[in-house]
């Protein structure tokens, strides 16, 4: 049944990262090595497939592949560094793609992105990534929706000063770059706290992490107000958003070498798919106190087939709820 | 052949199966490096590693002809329109329809052709390279899971007996029933990548269904069969048990 949004009141868009596993065979970018000559233009083509299963799922979010356009900023390998150009048709037409079915396209690159970076080389390249991904999103014509996620980086010892280090190099990227950046709060460094100081120097928006949050939370906020004061750091003509994730409860088997190895979990590992009590509970008091409306990126390892079973989980368990989730 | 992909992540890569009815996109494939498939009407999915070309009856009696003998690796994709693509035919009626110009390496004779011994479908298939140096008949190519597969599993637990890959006249189906007054034949539309000429033969009726209401409702598709099985008198095959619902 197609999705009916309530009139009034919070809504929320579910999405998924990068690899889609309900539908076998659908590849989330060109991962060839470059000696295969990978190129963006396949990468796209893998995107148009991966949107027409959005489309069939009424998938509104989603997390494009950070290696998107393979090798576009190595520096040993000018020939990747045309991509953009060389795109441009298929990039417009996969935006146009995206506007037409309501999609709201994100990225996170990798942690090697670290603007904070205490060696100024590694603070540079981060730079240069981040331009990167914004003239992708750029090059899609895309609106100010679609964001660029990264996280603070490593302390190296002195957590103050790498804040201060990443307020200096956020305040030096161009307008456009900045304007797409948003910031997420880390699960052993930088917390809630800290990433919202950030705010308050530079202006970017803040992405609450609940399961990071969860694992550092210095300042004991609890979960809903830490919501609140995330999603009052999006300026009013973007919607914000935030990632959920539930920690991974069971043994893993391992092998190396030819043995097995049992690993118990830890809590910032992401489990397959979500705990749907706890998502609800969060929902429920979102919806409670009228928050503004804001998108959830799920980030499970079970991906879509995740996202499609809280879907089905919302609807048994909160009825009164799935209207206000997409 | 397979010597060249001894790494197995290699043997992952994906491959579009593409459908060639005439020499000149054999010769263009092989001499220019490129392919086209129409914007409007591509497959469901179209991004891919590798393309191999499935060549039709239209080759004659080339030993090439009902197989696939040759791929290539997938360089680039760009979307042009008809125009661009082949400034010759710039006064063509779909001159300014925007067409995938797929770009490909040089191409490549699989060790072990692959033949379409039953298969008729002039559609595209997507595989895995494993399963491309591996098949000894197109109909081993298909990946699980798909639309195809989806719905002859639910024909066969209603009781029914499908009948695969079948002509109906000119017409390839991809699911044949046998009915009182002749058959059904079922085109997962979707895949389609040609339009016939011609009506189907005396007897046949055919049911289109799009490959994406397999996905999105299985149950209004078997209520689709079911009623063209009643208008048509009845099936023929269906065994004793549980009715198709209707």
């Amino acid at each position: 049944m197609p999705y009916r949004p309530v009139p009034n009141g919070t809504r929320v868009r579910l999405g998924f990262p990068v690899k889609v596993l309900g539908a076998t065979g659908l590849r989330s970018h060109d991962s060839r090595r470059w000696q295969n000559q990978p190129h963006l233009s396949v990468s796209l083509a893998y995107l148009r497939d991966i949107f027409l299963y959005l489309e069939r799922r009424e998938i509104r979010f989603y997390r494009m592949a950070g290696q998107l356009a393979p090798y576009l900023t190595h520096p040993d390998l000018p020939a990747f560094h045309s991509q953009l150009e060389e795109c441009s048709t298929e990039l417009a037409a996969i935006g146009d793609m995206a506007r037409e079915q309501s999609v709201r396209l994100t990225l996170h690159p990798g942690f090697y992105v670290q603007l904070s970076h205490p060696d100024a080389a590694l603070a540079a390249r981060s730079s240069l990534e981040l331009s990167a991904a914004t003239s992708l999103l750029d090059g899609m014509g895309l609106d100010g929706s679609s964001v660029v996620v990264v996280h603070v980086g490593g302390g190296h010892g002195d957590v103050a000063a790498a804040l201060e280090r990443f307020a200096r190099a956020a305040s030096l990227l161009p307008e456009d770059v900045r304007k797409r950046l948003v910031l997420e709060n880390g699960d052993r460094e930088f917390s809630l706290r800290d990433v919202v100081w950030l705010h308050r120097r530079t202006g970017i928006p803040v992405v609450l992490d609940t399961l990071h949050h969860r694992c550092h939370n210095p300042d004991a906020i609890p979960l809903l107000d830490a919501l609140k004061i995330a999603l009052a750091t999006w300026p009013e003509e973007i919607g914000p958003k935030i990632h959920v994730s539930s920690p991974r409860t069971a043994v893993r088997t391992l092998y190396r070498d030819g043995e097995a190895r049992v690993q118990m979990p830890l809590p910032h590992q992401h489990s397959d798919f979500l705990h749907p009590f706890e998502v609800i509970d969060l929902l429920e008091a979102a919806v409670s106190a009228r928050l503004r409306s804001f998108d959830i990126m799920l980030e499970a390892k079970a991906k879509d087939v995740a996202l499609l079973r809280l879907r089905e989980q919302i609807r048994r368990y909160a009825p009164n709820l799935a209207r206000h989730v997409q | 052949m397979s010597q060249e992909y001894t790494d197995p992540y290699s043997l992952k890569r994906t491959v579009l199966v593409a459908v060639v009815n005439n020499e000149a996109d054999l010769r263009r494939a092989a001499s220019e490096g490129w392919y086209r498939i129409p914007q409007r009407g591509a497959p469901r999915r179209v991004g891919a590693d590798y393309l191999a070309f499935y060549q039709t009856g239209a080759f004659g009696s080339e030993a090439e002809a009902r197989t696939i003998s040759y791929y290539a690796a997938v360089r680039r994709y760009q979307l042009l329109s008809r125009a661009e693509l082949l400034p010759d035919e710039a006064d063509h009626a779909r001159a300014e329809a925007y067409y995938f110009r797929i770009e490909i390496g040089p191409l490549m004779r699989l060790a072990q052709p692959v033949p379409a011994t039953t298969f008729r479908r002039l559609t595209f298939i997507h595989t895995t390279l494993e399963r491309l140096l591996n098949a000894r008949d197109v109909t081993e190519l298909k990946l699980e899971g798909e639309p195809f597969q989806t719905l002859w599993s639910a024909l066969r637990a209603s009781r029914l007996r499908p009948l695969p890959n079948r002509l109906a006249g000119d017409w390839p189906v991809d699911i044949a029933l046998r009915v009182r007054n002749g058959h059904l034949g079922i085109r997962l539309d979707e895949a389609s990548d040609m339009r016939e000429a011609h009506e189907p033969a005396d007897r046949w009726t055919i049911l289109r269904i799009p490959e994406s209401q397999i996905a999105a409702d299985l149950e209004s598709c078997l209520r689709a069969v079911g009623a063209a099985l009643v208008d048509l008198g009845g099936s023929l095959d269906a065994k004793a048990g549980r009715e198709i619902v209707l």
